[in-house]
């Protein structure tokens, strides 16, 4: 490269890939298994309230909070379970 | 009374052996008893690092299986001159599945025996035999990261293990300390925003950080040399793990993390006027 290409070429631009990279991690780590009791339960809500969205979509009839319930699979140390009971008037509006 | 440190991570290339080796170095140095065992069986390269490889005869597996006495399979460092440091090196031949759970606990309880009071375990990568049978026994871990995302989703899939597959855990005992290690850093790339900070990695493992070793080429040519990066002189590295092994020693005691942060380039005049 000549002392001209030097001088006045444009520095090759970077990205700001760190935050990118954070923000992946966030949404694939299971690192909640180290969070506290408080933060666990906010997150659970969050989850909890993700899937009533979904369900809303698909039934007509609006599920609460309480009708989702929370477990772990035994096998796996890092694995959680929802479960959402679902009105049985519902699901046969839906079968038909 | 001796402590169990597994020097672990999940994925490979992160520096788990360097820092077994830079770490058990320190400990000695700092005149207790250590040994650091080799559990990657099969793929052995502690003895390189340490730079005893010429001086395998008997191995792990060779004890367990009753084939040698632990006392000759230990092989004593030449680099730390009060003799407080052993090396116990994997067998590159047998199978991994030669590590039994009897068979470790019986060569650590003996290990405790012969006074060592600090037991450094060097894990294999992955969450296989190797790698389960090096964090069992531990009473502490020591998490080895690159601030890089392979390498965090993979030590945050270790922690759970850690939390769920030791013998602590199965007893129900007091849980393994966990601490974090985060090497190949480099302040210039995380100030350019191009590489996650020390805060980025805590915020996601949510663990208590022990040492973070700059990125550096002393770290290959101690390898090439074989000899532990710690014993490198005028190294940053060698500083940053000396630094580590202050807080295993003295875990109350604050000791500021070094190199974290970008050193400012000195200007051309600055370097013409300096004072020498």
């Amino acid at each position: 490269m000549g002392v001209f290409n030097k001088l006045f070429s444009k520095k090759k631009k970077v990205d700001n890939t760190a935050q990118i990279a954070k923000q992946r991690l966030l949404s694939v780590c299971i690192a909640q298994t180290n969070t506290t009791g408080e933060e666990r339960s906010e997150l659970i809500q969050k989850i909890k309230a993700a899937v009533i969205q979904v369900v809303s979509d698909y039934y007509k009839t609006k599920i609460d909070a309480d009708q989702i319930n929370v477990g772990k699979i035994d096998s796996a140390e890092d694995i959680l379970e929802l479960t959402v009971n679902l009105p049985d008037d519902q699901k046969s509006e839906e079968a038909k | 009374m001796s402590r169990v440190i597994v020097v672990t991570s999940g994925k490979g290339g992160v520096g788990k052996t360097t820092t077994s080796a830079a770490i058990s170095t320190g400990l000695a140095l700092a005149g207790k008893k250590t040994v650091v065992i080799d559990f990657d069986v099969g793929l052995r390269n502690l003895d390189l690092i340490m730079g005893c490889e010429k001086r395998v005869v008997f191995d792990f597996i060779n004890v367990i299986q009753g084939e040698a006495k632990l006392s000759q399979a230990l092989i004593p460092d030449k680099h730390v001159s009060n003799g407080k440091l052993a090396i116990l090196a994997a067998s590159q031949t047998k199978d991994k599945d030669a590590l039994t759970k009897e068979g470790v606990g019986k060569v650590i309880d003996e290990l405790k025996e012969m006074g060592y009071e600090y037991i450094i375990c060097d894990s294999p990568a992955g969450i296989e035999q190797g790698a389960l049978m090096a964090l069992y026994y531990a009473d502490e871990a020591i998490i080895v990261t690159n601030p890089e995302v392979s390498s965090i989703r993979d030590s945050d899939r270790i922690l759970g293990i850690l939390q769920s597959k030791s013998r602590r855990a199965e007893n129900g005992e007091e849980p393994i300390k966990q601490h974090l290690l985060i090497t190949r850093y480099d302040p210039t790339r995380v100030a350019s925003q191009q590489m996650l900070s020390t805060d980025d990695v805590l915020e996601i493992l949510k663990i208590n950080l022990i040492g973070v070793i700059p990125e550096s080429q002393d770290i290959i040519m101690a390898s090439n040399a074989g000899a532990p990066v710690i014993l490198t002189e005028k190294s940053n590295a060698a500083a940053a793990y000396q630094d580590t092994v202050e807080r295993i020693l003295n875990p109350n005691q604050d000791i500021p993390f070094r190199f974290t942060v970008e050193e400012k380039k000195k200007g051309f005049l600055s370097k013409l006027f300096r004072k020498k």
